[in-house]
């Protein structure tokens, strides 16, 4: 009897074991990609209110002024207008090879390019493609903001509506891993081949100055 | 003195008026012999431009995949080295991205007393030296700022894209350093109040899944003017 009860308890041990080495196996990061967005920052528009004077009666003048980039005329048009300037130049180089998990998790851009003013919300249909390649019957995609655009512009003012065929009923926030206790959200969970729409919803604060953010959107694919 | 005549007393007379004129235009003020005028003179001082461009700039220069948590040590390709040499990130895979940490070193001197505009631009798109394809630069190549030691950033760190310059490109082959010309400036990647500074920056590439395989390269042209 005891020789048959200590048999039972190791073969209830190992056949728990099995089944957290399966578990383990099953649900693995197998790929991680990232898309840079990139915002371009209009700063809001200023207005200048004029008090009305004796001569207009209660009239009120308001004159707008907008700040736009200027763009610098180069070159040496006449003696008098000189530019001085210098000149250096790095060479960038690599050698690619394939990639071992080939087309398994990708995106159609590598970046996107958003160009809005502070204070406005910006909708972006589908401004990039993520294809999960795979014949996996079951896998889970997750999404996030690396970091914030700026300590001034949050990740959070970033929507994400990610779709096989028609747009959700709303956007949703990312989450920012370095916000949000270093984890990622589940987006999506199917199986297969699926390629998905992601429509970027970006309210701008008024306060954010005008400039270039970026951050990066991480894509991780487990199964 | 007999027979002086009528003539003689005349031609006299008129030599001795001359005279008393010419002494008369002596005692005249100067000013009414001198004029003068004034003339506005102006000139332009060129402000003198000084740049040093420092590739690989601190130990630990090379390049890391993007992944979350541990950092793997950073790898470079042969053409780079210590102080010198090409951002050279060595063997990378399709599809993923890689941060190349210490970059390059900008020393910017002016005697700009309004300081200067940096502008960073790729001379061309990044060129596949195997079979002669390219990928856009703009989706390829990236830079973040830096910092002179200890570099915060990694492969998921987010940079801004090197476009490709619309200006005149003189050279830009694998071995010959290109020039840029320009008529209209772009937008500048830096901009100075002050007349001097440095400048560190990391370097990103992404390369399509698309690309086909082989080795790449761009020059990044740096212009530094004073404002």
């Amino acid at each position: 009897m005891k020789r048959a009860g200590r048999t039972a308890l190791l073969a209830a041990f190992l056949t728990l074991a099995s089944i957290a080495v399966a578990l383990a196996l099953f649900v693995q990061q197998r790929d991680q990609i990232a898309v840079t967005i990139i915002v371009n920052v209009t700063p809001a528009p200023r207005m200048a209110a004029y008090a009305p004077t004796a001569t207009t009666g209660s009239q009120i003048r308001a004159a707008f002024t907008l700040d736009t980039k200027r763009t610098i005329r180069a070159g040496a048009l006449s003696l008098n207008n000189l530019v001085a300037q210098n000149q250096q130049a790095v060479r960038v180089e690599a050698s690619v090879q394939p990639n071992p998990l080939g087309t398994l998790l990708v995106s159609n851009l590598n970046s996107v390019t958003i160009n809005a003013t502070a204070g406005t919300t910006v909708v972006v249909p589908c401004a990039y493609t993520i294809t999960v390649n795979t014949t996996v019957t079951y896998w889970d995609l997750y999404d996030g903001l690396f970091a914030d655009f700026a300590a001034t512009f949050p990740g959070k003012d970033l929507a994400n509506n990610t779709y096989l065929t028609s747009p959700l009923a709303t956007a949703t926030p990312f989450y920012v891993y370095s916000d949000d206790g270093g984890t990622w959200t589940s987006v999506e969970t199917n199986g297969g081949t699926k390629t998905y729409c992601v429509d970027l919803t970006l309210s701008i604060p008024v306060s954010v100055s005008g400039g270039t953010y970026s951050t990066n959107a991480v894509y991780t694919l487990y199964y | 003195m007999v027979g002086v005549t009528t003539m003689e007393r005349r031609g006299t007379t008129r030599i001795r008026g001359i005279g008393i004129a010419i002494a008369m235009m002596a005692l005249l003020p100067v000013a009414v012999l001198a004029s003068t005028a004034s003339t506005v003179v102006t000139w332009r001082t060129n402000a003198i431009v000084k740049l040093s461009l420092t590739p690989n700039y601190n130990s630990g220069f090379g390049a890391v995949p993007a992944v979350i948590g541990a950092q793997p040590a950073p790898t470079h390709g042969p053409n780079a080295f210590f102080d010198g040499g090409s951002v050279d990130f060595g063997t990378i895979e399709a599809g993923k991205t890689y941060l190349y940490k210490y970059a390059i070193e900008l020393n910017v001197t002016t005697n700009s007393s309004t300081g200067f505009n940096i502008y960073g631009e790729g001379a061309a798109d990044f060129y596949n030296l195997t079979d002669g394809t390219s990928v856009p630069v703009s989706q390829t190549v990236y830079y973040l700022p830096s910092t002179a030691s200890s570099d915060p950033n990694t492969g998921f760190s987010a940079g801004a894209p090197f476009m490709k310059t619309s200006g005149a490109v003189t050279g830009g082959g694998y071995a010959t350093a290109p020039t840029i010309a320009y008529t209209t400036y772009p937008a500048p990647i830096a901009q100075s109040l002050s007349a001097t500074g440095t400048y560190y920056y990391d370097y990103e590439v992404k390369v399509p899944n698309s690309a086909t395989n082989g080795h790449y390269y761009v020059w990044i042209v740096y212009t530094v003017v004073a404002k």
